[in-house]
């Protein structure tokens, strides 16, 4: 408790209102920055055409973002579901991932069972942020989502009534008034990304979709039908943003079994406007393109790839894009540890040669480095020379215990 | 004679560079990006060029642009959701949707308690006519709310207006203030436009704008030749268009008396404070902030970094002095885009500061 208050003390010393350094792995930063996940978003180097990467995954096309551990592709995929839920034009995201809990390759079948109830989930989500009290829904859309609800599992239905409970009465002076009800929306494990307001329209809505008699059994079927509910609802494409594939097995056969019914499918999921953006770990960049290319009889449609690559530049903006979103006002922002060490250190480029071109590597370094220097002095704010020598020792041990 | 605040068309001094690539990024087709900044320190003109650039696109008439005043349609002595005056964005709504009528066959809309269905019903209503040229929304005064005002507005006001597609904002706004919300601030146009740099001012831009404001005043009159009263400032390069107003129009009710030093800290004070037409200080500053400014420009070069900054003013850490900070707050220092960074005062205001003397 100390320390996290002596770590604390310094974080507000140096003009921060809270701690960018503290959890570099991108799931675990979403639950404990929640809505200032996204300020932390910045451009690594594209590899391929000039367009934006945001702008490029949002088209209608197969997409494949390969990168190693701590390369920043679940904060991308993270950024490009919020971008799909702030600029709207009928894309519905569905943030697919195959997680710690999968002990083999999934079959077709399995898959279908976990899209589904995703499917039900950002469905529920977005029909939620994109509610306008001007266009109360038909029965139809309703009777048709009661049906998928029951699919959405049981973190939904607390979501659903813990949005009624702060609807209840619907007073917008108490509500959050930057995020409005999606200050809740942590209940299943998503950060907001609009305001969302409360309305008598849409506290209806909420109330008919409380059912506590959810279906585990699910099915490709359910998933199909959720599709057609969305499309009942307005949504028109869809994107699967299939993630974690690396979060158990890291052998590329493990990684491809675990993928490979999904590549299977992707010319019928085509058909239905459905596009996998898949966020892959590098190892298997070229078994995927082999995969596609043999078992798909020579791609069909545009694909695109793209490798989570950061350059020297691309990292320093990382870092000063972190600084500036923990500030607590405008004024001076620290651009990088420079401004908080000694003349002629060159703390900065020593960081990002250290981080090898991994943000998470960067910013567990910072971290680490915060807490070496805290350790020799508290009351400083400025690092040393001394204070990079023990970091760079630590790195070097940390190097030696890797390789053996 | 003349206001230095309310446009006027006919005192406007051409922006060549900046208004050429404001209509170039407003004529592409599709542009991945549709939020421009424009960036200007205090008194830089950034309100001047979005009221021309709304003029322009109006007399041209085929494109819809809106022009917003931030200040208009916010308490600035409020936060949270008090923070929105709905009595001053009904008039704007009302306003906006009667121009858009004008064009377009749209219904106006139904007045519901959530304000930002109403805005995004706005946009949907919009973009769901095709429009041939992206309609452009001027947003202007952004940067006299606070962070955390800014924050509520972004989400309340500008997102809804954003999230479609065929919408695109112009955010006016000094160098040290961030455009709020993350949605915004990943479409943002790379790079900002900084009205400085792109129409670098000039003794030729500041005689034009004479001679214009003369003509405003008295339209009878030649006007004088001024070379000799403006050269007595030995530092000061005549390229701050707030600051040159301000002085113009003393020199003419002077007979042109050369500028005393009172003159000049006026000047300084009111490019930096900015009082409204009631006289409320948009942008105050205590006098320690003034003081610390005077000795910045006076015992600093033009740009410094951290640690001489330091030194000469005796502080140990500048990040944490809320004197420096609140110059920060507002807008009379920026940071270069370095990296490492540097940091000035804003053009003409760091060679006002070196023309006269504080007690």
């Amino acid at each position: 408790m100390e320390e996290k208050n002596i770590r604390g003390n310094f974080i507000k010393k140096i003009g921060l209102n809270h701690d960018p350094f503290e959890t570099p792995v991108a799931e675990q930063e979403l639950t404990r920055v929640q809505d200032r996940f996204y300020s932390y978003f910045s451009v690594p180097l594209a590899s391929s055409s000039q367009e934006g990467l945001l702008r490029r995954l949002r088209r209608p096309q197969p997409s494949f973002v390969f990168g190693n551990p701590g390369s920043g592709k679940s904060t991308l995929r993270l950024t490009l579901d919020a971008d799909c839920r702030t600029v709207l034009d009928g894309t519905l995201a569905i943030n697919y991932m195959l997680g710690e809990d999968i002990e083999r390759p999934l079959s077709y079948e399995e898959h279908g069972t976990r899209l589904a109830r995703a499917l039900t989930i950002d469905l529920t989500l977005a029909i939620i942020e994109q509610f306008s009290p001007l266009h109360p829904p038909t029965s139809n859309q309703i009777e048709s989502l009661k049906r998928q609800i029951l699919t959405g599992g049981r973190q939904l239905q607390r979501l659903l009534r813990t949005l009624l409970e702060k609807m209840t009465p619907p007073e917008e002076s108490d509500m959050n008034p930057v995020w409005g009800i999606s200050q809740a929306w942590k209940i299943i494990g998503k950060a907001p990304t609009k305001y969302v307001g409360a309305s008598k329209e849409l506290e209806n809505v909420l109330r008919e979709l409380i059912l506590p008699n959810q279906r585990d059994n699910l099915s490709w079927g359910d998933f199909w039908y959720g599709i057609s509910v969305a499309q009942e609802w307005g949504f028109k494409r869809f994107l699967i943003l299939a993630d974690g594939v690396d979060a158990r097995q890291r052998t590329p056969d493990a990684m491809l079994g675990l993928i490979a019914p999904l590549l299977d499918i992707i010319p019928s999921l085509e058909e239905k406007n459905i596009y996998p953006k898949m966020f892959l770990p590098v190892e298997i960049k070229s078994r995927v393109k082999d995969y596609l290319e043999t078992h798909l009889k020579g791609l069909p449609f545009e694909v695109f790839f793209s490798i989570m690559e950061w350059d020297d530049a691309a990292m320093r903006r990382l870092l000063a894009q972190r600084f500036r979103a923990a500030m607590s006002g405008s004024g001076p922002y620290h651009a990088g540890l420079d401004s908080l060490a000694t003349p002629n250190l060159n703390l900065d480029e020593k960081l990002i040669n250290a981080a090898e071109g991994s943000p998470r590597r960067l910013l567990g370094i910072v971290s680490n480095l915060i807490d070496i220097h805290l350790a020799r002095d508290p009351d400083s704010i400025q690092f040393n020379q001394k204070d990079w020598d023990i970091c760079q020792q630590k790195l070097e041990m940390d190097a030696a215990i890797r390789s053996n | 004679m003349f206001s230095c605040d309310d446009y006027d068309q006919d005192v406007f001094v051409d922006r060549p560079a900046a208004l050429a690539k404001m209509r170039a990024w407003a004529d592409t087709a599709a542009v991945e990006r549709r939020v421009m900044p424009l960036v200007a320190p205090p008194g830089g003109g950034k309100s001047w060029i979005l009221k021309n650039l709304e003029q322009g696109w109006n007399s041209a008439g085929d494109r819809f642009v809106v022009y917003m005043d931030v200040p208009s349609l916010v308490d600035l002595d409020k936060n949270g959701s008090a923070l929105i005056k709905m009595d001053g964005l009904e008039k704007w709504l009302q306003e906006v949707e009667a121009a858009a009528a004008q064009r377009y066959s749209i219904q106006s809309i139904s007045r519901v308690p959530q304000l930002q269905a109403i805005l995004s019903e706005f946009a949907r209503l919009i973009c769901d006519c095709n429009p041939v040229k992206d309609p452009i929304i001027l947003v202007d005064g952004y940067d006299e709310l606070s962070e955390a005002q800014a924050e509520v507005f972004s989400s309340q006001i500008l997102k809804p207006l954003h999230e479609r597609d065929c919408i695109r904002l112009i955010i006016a706004h000094r160098p040290e203030c961030n455009v709020k919300g993350d949605s915004l601030r990943t479409n943002q146009h790379d790079p900002k436009l900084f009205l400085h740099e792109l129409d670098p001012l000039s003794p030729k831009f500041a005689l034009d704008q004479f001679k214009r404001l003369f003509q405003k005043a008295r339209p009878r009159q030649t006007p004088p030749e001024l070379s000799a009263w403006m050269t007595e400032l030995k530092h000061y390069k005549w390229n701050h268009p707030l600051a040159n107003c301000f002085f113009f129009k003393l020199g003419m009710n002077s007979s042109w008396a050369k500028l005393t030093g009172q003159d000049l800290k006026d000047g300084c004070k009111r490019i930096i404070e900015r009082p409204d037409n009631t006289g409320r200080l948009r942008f105050p500053l205590h006098d320690d902030g003034f003081k610390m400014l005077h000795r910045i420009a006076n015992e600093l070069p033009d740009q410094w970094s951290q640690d001489p900054f330091q030194e000469t003013l005796n502080i140990p850490n500048m990040n944490i002095d809320a004197t420096y900070q609140a110059l920060y707050k507002v807008g009379a220092i920026i940071i270069s885009p370095d990296i490492p960074p540097f940091y000035q005062i804003c053009d003409g205001l760091r060679d006002l500061l070196r023309e006269f003397e504080l007690p």
